[in-house]
């Protein structure tokens, strides 16, 4: 089992202790690496229990994803388990992910994660995205095209076979573990999933808005190069709202202020505010919900950070292709967002006609 | 043997054990007991049924697969002698059918039918060769009550049937094609190629007569009960039958026929499958609408007239944009015409759709669409939507400057 570790003590120190009871109960041979970079005082504190449990502790400052492959260069074993530093493991882990690997063709074993702590009008909104729908990947199918490396093992054959994992920007901090599943497809192994294989997730590392917008920003910009490194995938996609309030902000309001005069201000206030309104009024639950209609208008704007990351990084590269297009993982993902996109595009539509309707009257 | 044996129990005395196999063995069989019910509707057109029928005798002399074909007419005395003239000559039998609905008429043809499978095949076609072999070697699933085969259209390539080509109204033709990989069974089939075991018909109560209108979607609505029950359409690429492109052919032919088609729609949708349908993409239909009723709403306010004339402005600058966008490479401006007439027909089948929705007071067809065909038209369905939004800005920069 790998984990890597940048400071987050707290949690980290429960997930050695779960990892060292996982170890004892374990019925085959186990090891636990550590591959940290955190501040001295957090670091000693890491190696000293790393040594009282047993487990080995690696310094290695860099990118997760070369923290990734120095861990699966370094273990003993033919299956490397990643699990986040801000996780913690049920009992059991080790056997659910070993008991997956069925045959010579399973690369990988994709565990559930499930989120666990406070509850938030942030994590509400969080949880109306997509965004942690892969993490329950393990209870959705039986095979992945990947998932997150919260919960993931693979063979370490498999990893060196492919190259590991990238650590070329931007998967040196995401999107790597998207990139290695989709090439471990495309070189013919398998993903199985193992719903027994269950590991919690701690909800407060993701409920801080201003770093979940980063993140979230960089899961974007890490498109762009997935979407280059994987053009068999792709897949056309609805227009993204960004493109849309850019567009009425560059175009529709210069035109509008020279014939409308400063009213334009508010006319193209319209498409750009009264989509996330009416898309989120379309999710709302009956009855309705103030609260969950709040949450559905802050998911919809964290979903438009990672639409903006992708057009950021398009706009840097002068490529805009990408932007009417998307990763296609999985058939089911189109059944799986259809409704999403069509209230938006109906959110979209309606905006534009009451701005229509505006500027005609 | 023992499987033949089991898939014919309970069969009446004239059945017997054929081997299903995919070369052109002999059919163990009673000599007499044929194997395929060929059932065709007819109405005149004499010399096509005529080319039909020899085709069906040599197809059934190439596979050694014995047929009976069974004519359901209901020509006018003229033709109708001509008719009988040609089922002599091929040993058909002629049915006399009144002048009762297509659907009533397969239906005499499936109560009359001795053979084991009933293939249904329309009276402007012909049959390949091989077609009853290509047929009969996909029965040998436990599930398989019906198999659909490819129908092609021969003809000199008018410029109406280039147009429909561009349409979707044709994919159900090539649905062994296009639908290969995708599905194991079709949802279902056009009549022109399409053969069911006669048990599976009968179980599911043969074709709707209660469905309006004389002809038209009752594929459609079998081809879903036969689903619904259970049974397989498998489907056969190597199944050929060529159909006559000169009784399609003609604009204002293809328009009424589409027009009834959407018709149809509503009532085999967004009535009876309803379980079939799906939230759609909001459709042009529907924003052409709310752009009426905003036209109506802001004509009335500034007592102005030209606001009326806004719906059909946003149509066509979004019937352009959506054209350009399909169409990615303009290789010769005919091309792009053809596009545009293609599109058109689209749109007649949704208004036929719209029109007997009105005509029944509901409001689903705007919302909801059918998975009948489960190849994904999100890319169809993204353009058009994008399309529209880019046609309202159009239209918004153009308004805001009148």
């Amino acid at each position: 089992m790998a984990i890597l570790s940048h400071g987050r003590w707290d949690t980290l120190s429960a997930l050695l202790v779960g990892a060292a009871r996982e170890c004892r109960a374990f019925d085959g041979r186990a090891e636990v690496i550590v591959v940290d970079d955190s501040d001295a005082s957090t670091g000693e504190k890491i190696f000293t229990w790393c040594q009282e449990l047993g487990f080995s502790y690696h310094y290695l400052p860099g990118s997760i994803a070369r923290k990734r492959n120095y861990a699966a260069a370094h273990c003993q074993f033919p299956i490397v388990l990643f699990v986040d530093s801000d996780c913690q493991i049920c009992p059991g882990l080790f056997r659910a992910h070993l008991d997956a690997y069925t045959g010579p063709d399973i690369g990988g074993v994709l565990g559930l994660v499930e989120f666990h702590g406070e509850d938030s009008l942030f994590w509400d909104a969080i949880e109306q995205t997509n965004y942690t729908v892969a993490f329950s990947f393990a209870r959705r199918m039986d095979f992945a095209t990947w998932g997150p490396c919260a919960n993931h093992s693979f063979r370490t054959s498999v990893l060196t076979g492919i190259g590991g994992f990238k650590e070329c920007f931007p998967y040196d901090y995401s999107g790597e573990d998207v990139d290695i599943g989709l090439r471990i497809n495309d070189a013919g192994q398998k993903i199985r999933c193992n719903q027994d294989a269950l590991v919690f997730h701690e909800r407060a590392t993701w409920a801080r808005p201003a770093s979940f917008l980063r993140k979230v920003f960089r899961w974007g910009r890490t498109d762009y190069h997935l979407s280059a490194d994987h053009r068999a995938r792709m897949f056309v996609e609805f227009l993204r709202f960004p493109l849309v309030a850019v567009a009425c902000l560059a175009v529709l309001l210069p035109i509008l202020l020279i014939a409308k005069g400063p009213v334009a201000v508010f006319l193209v206030a319209i498409p750009i505010l009264a989509p996330p309104a009416i898309h989120a009024a379309l999710r709302a639950k009956r009855p309705f919900q103030v609260r969950f209609w709040c949450a559905n208008v802050i998911a919809f704007f964290l979903e438009r950070s990672f639409d903006s990351g992708l057009l950021y990084e398009s706009v840097r590269h002068r490529d805009l292709r990408y932007y009417f297009w998307k990763i296609l993982y999985d058939r089911r993902q189109l059944q799986f967002e259809i409704d999403d996109r069509v209230r938006f595009a109906g959110a979209v539509l309606v905006s534009m006609l009451m701005l229509l309707y505006l500027v005609l009257v | 043997m023992a499987f033949a044996a089991a898939r014919f129990k309970g069969q009446p005395p004239a059945a017997f054990a054929p081997t299903v196999g995919s070369s052109r063995e002999a059919v163990e069989m009673s000599p007499d007991a044929p194997v395929f019910s060929c059932v065709v509707p007819t109405r005149g057109r004499n010399q096509l049924v005529r080319n039909l029928l020899r085709s069906l005798r040599a197809a059934s002399k190439f596979s050694n697969i014995p047929i009976e074909i069974l004519l359901i007419d209901d020509s006018d005395p003229s033709q109708r002698a001509d008719i009988l003239v040609a089922a002599l000559d091929h040993s058909a039998v002629v049915l006399d059918a009144g002048s009762e609905s297509v659907r009533v008429k397969r239906n005499l043809g499936i109560r009359r039918a001795s053979g084991r499978y009933v293939f249904f095949v329309d009276s402007d076609c012909e049959v390949g060769e091989d077609i009853f072999l290509q047929h009969l070697r996909l029965y040998d699933g436990a599930m398989t009550g019906g198999v659909l085969g490819v129908t092609k259209f021969r003809g000199k390539g008018s410029f109406s049937s280039r147009v429909l080509s561009r349409t979707r109204f044709l994919d159900s033709f090539k649905f062994p094609i296009i639908l290969r990989d995708r599905v194991k069974s079709a949802p279902w089939g056009p009549c022109t190629n399409l053969s069911f075991l006669r048990d599976v018909l009968i179980g599911v109560g043969g074709f709707d007569t209660d469905l309006p209108f004389r002809l038209g979607g009752d594929d459609v609505d079998l081809g879903m009960r036969v689903n619904k029950a259970g049974h397989t359409i498998a489907m056969s690429e190597h199944a050929l039958v060529y159909h006559a492109e000169e009784t399609w052919m003609g604009m204002i032919t293809l328009a009424r026929r589409i027009v009834r088609w959407g018709r149809m729609d509503y009532h085999l949708y967004y009535r009876k499958h309803t379980d079939l349908t799906f939230l759609s993409f909001p459709k042009p239909i529907a924003v052409f609408l709310l752009v009426c009723v905003y036209s109506l709403a802001c004509g009335v306010a500034a007592r102005s007239k030209g606001f009326f004339l806004i719906p059909f402005a946003w149509f066509s600058i979004f019937i352009v944009i959506f054209v350009s966008i399909e169409l990615r490479r303009l290789e010769q401006l005919s091309r792009l015409f053809e596009e545009l007439c293609a599109q058109c027909l689209e749109y007649l089948f949704q208004i036929g759709t719209l029109y007997e929705s009105a005509k029944h007071l509901s409001v689903r067809f705007l919302l909801f669409e059918p998975i009948d065909d489960p190849r994904n038209i999100w890319s169809v369905r993204i353009s058009e939507s994008m399309a529209m939004v880019l046609s309202l800005v159009a239209l918004l920069l153009w308004s805001s400057f009148m």
